[in-house]
């Protein structure tokens, strides 16, 4: 009897052990398998909103100076890496998938997008034709301050800072903004701190001054501060020398580089640093040669068709228009935009301003002459 | 002994009903994972179709976007407007290898880095003569032949000659193959 009982007893025993081990077993399936689909479902998203950045991309190569804005997933970094000969790629920090390559427009941001809220934009660079549009991006954790110098002219602040774009929802009191404008008289910097954000970029028109910043300023979360110091070099269409200060260096400028037109400046704001900003600057350059190439070659056409016309006397097009068809300033350029992408060397900049100067003289004095234009 | 005989037997047969049950219940389970991967693998299929759709909107909306392409006046750009001449230059160059760049294997045509294995004709419709012209403008020359499947798009354009001001209506045919 004592032992049918025992018996009975290890039965029992065994079929709970039983139960736990098979309970367990399911248990851990059901976990690892959901655990799995969460990955892949991140993943899947991950690859659906890379999938619409790339259309995003090239929506705002269509519409210029529009601003799109896109919820990015919780806790997700988006993660940039520029090769000057290959394409901008966008990937998410740490996912599997291999991101999506931006291949035609020339991309401008930080290396590690953050925020909550990815917001694109972009504008033409004109040299003096339309070469490209440049696409800018940034993460709602990046702020930027354009600092106005009465001395400056107004129109020129007026316009860099109107081509800086508004999100739809601006609080200018809690510097919940991605642009801001401010007279450097009004701004009591010392009792300005740079909470919330991490990424700041504060942009004068070459009127800087370090005693406006105190490292009080500045705490454990603010970790990249960006100074630009423009300073306009050429009367003409915005020739620039910025100077680059950083906060490990507020006093003395970090770096030094050249732009050629406001959305240039842009685009080295938007970038990581001066390195990043020229890579993706001589995907630009890139650009400048194929597109001067082209309405070099449309040039001609014309220049050929205006010719065939006086000679033939048709009286169609005025006796002058041929004295502005000019084919060394277009070679110039074509030379100039294939040296910049070799060298990468944005000083050289300064060397198109003449060309582009000339040319865009041209233009408007065939325009003047109702010839046909080349661009 | 035979109380014994009869429990063993009744414990043996608990024992077999439970395993009968674990069996049907694994069993279900790995048809729900059949079905499940199924599923998977023709969501992915669908995925990769439109993956393809996609690839082709995106060419012709790069097509779209390329300011050198494009109608302008003193720089002002006109959308939906493309420049016959533009276009010839474009058609001209690729066929003299004056876009082939010298720098980095990548861009061996620069075009190829962003059109992939598209081909793009223009037709152009000749009011006077009632007639259509084609065009070719862009054919991959190191496309993959072993790509053969063709996706086609057509985007009804206006086209400008600049040097007499005359618009024209075209049709741009993008094939992309996969």
């Amino acid at each position: 009897m004592i032992k049918m009982k025992k018996r009975g007893v290890i039965e029992a025993q065994f079929n709970w052990i039983f139960i736990l081990f098979i309970g367990a077993v399911i248990l851990i399936f059901f976990m690892t398998f959901s655990s799995n689909q969460k990955k892949v479902a991140d993943d899947q998203i991950s690859i659906e909103l890379l999938n619409h950045l790339d259309s995003v991309a090239k929506g705002a190569a269509l519409s210029i100076g529009t601003i799109y804005n896109i919820s990015l997933p919780y806790d997700r970094e988006l993660e940039k890496i520029c090769e000057p000969e290959t394409a901008s790629s966008l990937k998410f920090k740490d996912s599997i998938s291999s991101g999506v390559d931006i291949t035609y427009t020339p991309l401008f941001s930080k290396a590690i997008i953050e925020g909550d809220i990815l917001y694109t934009y972009s504008q033409y660079w004109m040299a003096p034709y339309v070469v490209t549009p440049l696409l800018y991006m940034a993460g709602d954790k990046t702020f930027f301050l354009v600092v106005n110098n009465p001395d400056v002219d107004q129109s020129l602040i007026n316009e860099f800072f109107d081509m800086i774009p508004v999100p739809e929802k601006v609080s200018d009191n809690s510097l919940n903004v991605l642009k801001a404008i401010m007279d450097q008289d009004d701004i009591d910097f010392q009792n300005l701190v740079f909470d919330f954000y991490s990424d700041f970029n504060i942009i004068y028109f070459g009127n800087y001054d370090s005693d406006d910043f105190d490292n009080h300023n500045f705490n454990s979360r603010t970790t990249k501060v960006k100074i630009y110091n423009m300073s306009q070099e050429n009367d003409y269409d915005y020739d620039f020398t910025v100077d680059v200060y950083t906060l490990d260096s507020l006093s003395s400028p970090k770096e030094t580089t050249y732009g050629f037109g406001f959305p240039t400046l842009l685009a080295l704001v938007f970038s990581e640093d001066v390195d990043d900003y020229i890579c993706g600057m001589r995907k630009a350059f890139l650009r400048y040669k194929v597109v001067s190439t082209i309405i070099n070659d449309k040039k001609n056409m014309t220049l050929e068709f205006v010719l065939e016309n006086q000679r033939n006397g048709t009286g169609r097009f005025h006796p002058s228009c041929s004295m502005y068809y000019h084919p060394l300033y277009f070679e110039d350029l074509i030379t100039k935009s294939e040296e910049l992408f070799n060298s990468g060397d944005v000083q050289e900049l300064e060397e198109i301003a003449t060309p582009a100067k000339t040319l865009n003289d041209n233009n408007e004095r065939l325009g003047d002459l109702s010839c046909p234009l080349p661009y | 002994m035979s109380f014994t005989i009869l429990k063993d037997k009744k414990g043996q047969m608990q024992m077999m009903e439970t395993i009968a049950v674990l069996f049907i219940f694994f069993m279900l389970l790995t048809f729900g994972l059949i079905f499940y991967a199924n599923f998977q693998k023709s969501k992915m299929e669908e995925i990769s179709d439109e993956g393809k759709d996609l690839e082709l909107v995106t060419i012709v909306q790069t097509i779209r976007a390329l300011p050198e392409l494009k109608c302008s006046d003193q720089s002002s750009i006109t959308e939906n407007c493309f420049d016959l001449l533009s276009l010839t230059s474009l058609k001209n160059n690729l066929e003299l290898g004056e876009l082939f760049m010298k720098d980095g294997s990548y861009y061996r045509d620069y075009f190829t880095s962003f059109l992939f294995d598209a081909n793009i004709t223009l037709e152009v419709y000749d009011e006077k003569n009632n007639q259509m012209s084609t065009l070719p403008i862009y054919s991959n020359p190191y496309r993959d032949t072993n790509k053969n499947n063709v996706a086609t798009n057509f985007v009804p354009i206006t086209l400008l000659d600049s040097r007499t001001g005359e618009y024209h209506f075209g049709m741009l045919y993008i094939r992309v193959y996969y």
